[in-house]
């Protein structure tokens, strides 16, 4: 028994934080915000990302993969959370390259190098991110995964979210079909377990970007990070991001080793994980005053995506459901 | 990650559980905080010493059967769904008793752990003082030299000691220093409090049981054999307890697991309340919450048997049980509804629960250490 990461895990974690310190500042997420900025999928970042091997973390290393589990994607995309990375993280790494790793032939080679952009969504979304640059849609719902290329869909307008440097369009129409022996239930699962990955990335670094404003930030004399109720606010946001991480870790290992109750611990893995980045944004606003209620503070940057995440692969109150109905009802998960 | 169970850690839950089945007193015992039903629980806890139950996790030399943490922390879930109350003993076997192994001498180990295990002496901790809670340090009873006796002797009053009113033994911190020198001028005792110079007083709690004890030194002495750690150095010995306090040792994530599944049962058990969103919702934010303090325990554990001192992390964990156990039994008494005004083992729990916040240094203060040693904001 050890609940901690691996020191792999910890190392992979450290030469990420080493790429994206220098590729991915709060100025290259900004820039994804201005409208007529080209898909991140085309940016350094993107490649930069791909040379590091991001994408293929769930793909076997006979396909150029990276050969982890689900634990090493949560590893991996909580940090991409600490950046606030742009882009279809989910699609491509937790759905897309698994998906076209069941095709035949060279997609998932080509997805990995670049050549083919991948996205995913839930079955009936209705839209799907970069859906005018990605030339593989794929459906998830409980059975087999459905794929569709783009010749086969009409993409529609742009779906404003609140965070600006999410790219959805809505999509109609297209001649889906399944994707023999694909386990739609685990793409979800994924999915939700990316998501909450990430928003424990993202309330980790509200967290500390807080700590080190409230000791420059003086009034009455003194660094307000002195004062107890500012203290008590952080002291809070850690306590639930502490509670919420052992939580994600735990349903990352259970939908790598198939565990049957992964379903019931990603959902509660999402719930927590929400909890804890709605936390962290509120106190980190709170304790910024007026500077973070400002468009041109970062900060707007990690809570909007806080909020976007929200809804993302199921919302909360369906992973609540799903968690009262496993625990209360024994209902299979 | 490597969350596979040992095959001995599913032996010794079968044999925890076998045992714990044909062993287990009629339940429920009455309350361990009242002068009736202390005896009474004194003698299902020597059973349970009896059977090698009792301190799984010391040497066997003491009563215990050399298990690991990962084993406790199982003995705790199997004791626990079992519907056992918290034991007599807890605050000798679990404060005072990893101050013991730390700081100990080979003799006060030999002569006080078996004891404590085994319910022949109940230790109760002495800490508080009518004009030092939060700011223990500036506590101001005194011990003062007595050459001639080779020991010291004990003047002031400490108070809210648990079990105070039924134990034969205190752990506790006196002044051997100046005022001024606050945390440096104190000193751990353990004090016999069946002499003359030592006056209990019974206090009752918010439940009505006199859980509570004010305890009078006049005079009272203890050996020199009897200082725990260096003279002077009590400060450091009892924020080594303080850590133990404040996570697992005292608070055990099986006895919030066990409280949630009872929870579950009892909306389950309500015809027309148990497809209540509302109530669903609470009664499973009450069950993510003790899991995800197992799942957090598990994290402190690994890294405890990694060789990692539990510090300012314990604090994280004192606010989070203590916070989950308020909700817990805030969420029963909505399930009972009509009922909740009935003086019931929920509406027990409840109030103790309260006591959660306050106790083991307030969450108040919890939350300054977490800002201060974790996030590392200034002091002032």
């Amino acid at each position: 028994m050890d609940s901690r990461l691996t020191s792999e895990q910890l190392e992979m974690r450290r030469a990420l934080r080493e790429v994206l310190t220098d590729a991915c500042p709060p100025s290259v997420v900004r820039a994804q915000w201005n409208p007529d900025a080209p898909s991140v999928v085309t940016t350094k970042l993107w490649q930069r990302l791909r040379e590091l091997g991001l994408f293929g973390v769930l793909a076997s290393q006979e396909i150029g993969g990276m050969g982890g589990n689900e634990v090493d994607l949560a590893v991996l995309l909580a940090e991409c959370g600490r950046f606030a990375v742009p882009g279809p993280l989910i699609e491509t790494m937790a759905v897309g390259v698994p998906a076209a790793a069941e095709l035949p032939g060279e997609t998932v080679a080509d997805v990995l190098s670049g050549a083919l952009v991948v996205t995913a969504a839930p079955a009936g979304a209705g839209w799907f991110a970069e859906a005018d640059t990605a030339a593989l849609f794929v459906q998830v719902s409980g059975g087999e995964l459905a794929m569709a290329e783009a010749e086969d869909v009409r993409v529609g307008a742009r779906r404003e979210t609140i965070d600006r440097s999410v790219r959805h369009f809505e999509v109609t129409g297209g001649a889906w079909r399944a994707i023999a022996g694909s386990d739609g239930e685990r793409a979800g699962n994924r999915a939700t377990l990316a998501v909450a990955a990430q928003l424990i990335g993202l309330a980790d670094r509200m967290i500390s970007m807080t700590v080190d404003y409230v000791q420059v930030r003086a009034q009455f004399g003194k660094a307000i990070g002195t004062q107890q109720a500012v203290k008590h606010h952080l002291a809070t946001a850690l306590i639930a991001l502490e509670h919420a991480r052992p939580v994600v870790y735990r349903a990352a290992y259970s939908v790598a080793f198939a565990e049957p109750n992964a379903r019931r611990d990603v959902s509660f893995a999402k719930v927590y994980a929400h909890r804890s980045a709605a936390l962290a944004a509120r106190v980190a606003l709170q304790c910024h005053g007026a500077i973070g209620y400002s468009w041109e503070h970062d900060l707007n940057l990690w809570m909007k995506r806080v909020w976007a995440l929200a809804p993302a692969w199921g919302t909360v109150a369906a992973h609540e459901a799903v968690v009262a109905a496993a625990v209360l009802d024994g209902a299979p998960s | 990650m490597d969350l596979t169970e040992r095959p001995q850690d599913a032996r010794f839950r079968r044999e925890a559980r076998e045992w714990l089945a044909e062993n287990s007193p009629p339940l429920p015992l009455p309350s361990g905080d009242s002068a009736t039903g202390v005896p009474v629980n004194l003698e299902w806890e020597r059973q349970l010493f009896d059977g090698g139950w009792a301190v799984v996790s010391w040497p066997e030399r003491y009563g215990g059967r050399d298990a690991d943490l990962w084993q406790w922390l199982i003995f705790e879930e199997e004791f626990y769904a079992a519907g056992l109350p918290q034991r007599v003993a807890q605050n000798g076997i679990s404060l005072l008793a990893p101050a013991l192994f730390e700081f100990g001498t080979e003799s006060q180990r030999e002569r006080y752990l078996r004891r404590m295990a085994s319910v022949a002496d109940i230790w109760c901790q002495g800490w508080s003082e009518p004009e030092a809670g939060s700011d223990l340090a500036s506590l101001r009873s005194t011990a003062v030299r007595d050459d001639a006796a080779g020991g010291w002797r004990l003047h002031g009053q400490k108070c809210w000691s648990t079990r105070g009113a039924y134990s034969s033994h205190m752990f506790g911190l006196f002044r051997t220093g100046t005022q001024q020198e606050r945390h440096a001028g104190l000193t751990y005792f353990l004090i016999d409090l069946r002499q003359p110079g030592v006056s209990v007083h019974p206090v009752a709690r918010l439940d009505g049981d006199d859980g509570f004890a004010d305890v009078f030194f006049d005079g009272a002495l203890v050996l020199d054999e009897d200082v725990l750690g260096a003279v002077g150095g009590g400060w450091q010995v009892a924020m080594a307890t303080a850590g133990s306090e404040r996570s697992l040792s005292l608070r055990s994530p099986g006895r919030f697991l066990a409280s949630a599944d009872r929870l579950v049962k009892t909306l389950q058990a309500e015809p027309g309340k148990s497809s209540d969103p509302r109530l669903r919702a609470a009664v499973a934010d009450s069950w993510m919450a003790a899991q995800a303090y197992a799942l957090s325990t598990n994290v402190l554990v690994s890294g405890i048997l990694d060789g990692a001192q539990v510090g300012a992390e314990a604090s994280l964990s004192k606010v989070f049980w203590s916070e989950l156990d308020v909700a817990l039994n805030e969420t029963a008494l909505q399930v009972l509804g009509d009922d909740a005004d009935l003086d019931s083992p929920w509406m027990r729990g409840y109030e103790f629960s309260l006591s959660g916040p306050i106790y083991a240094g307030t969450n108040e203060i919890q939350r300054n250490i977490i800002a201060e040693r974790l996030l590392g904001l200034p002091r002032r």
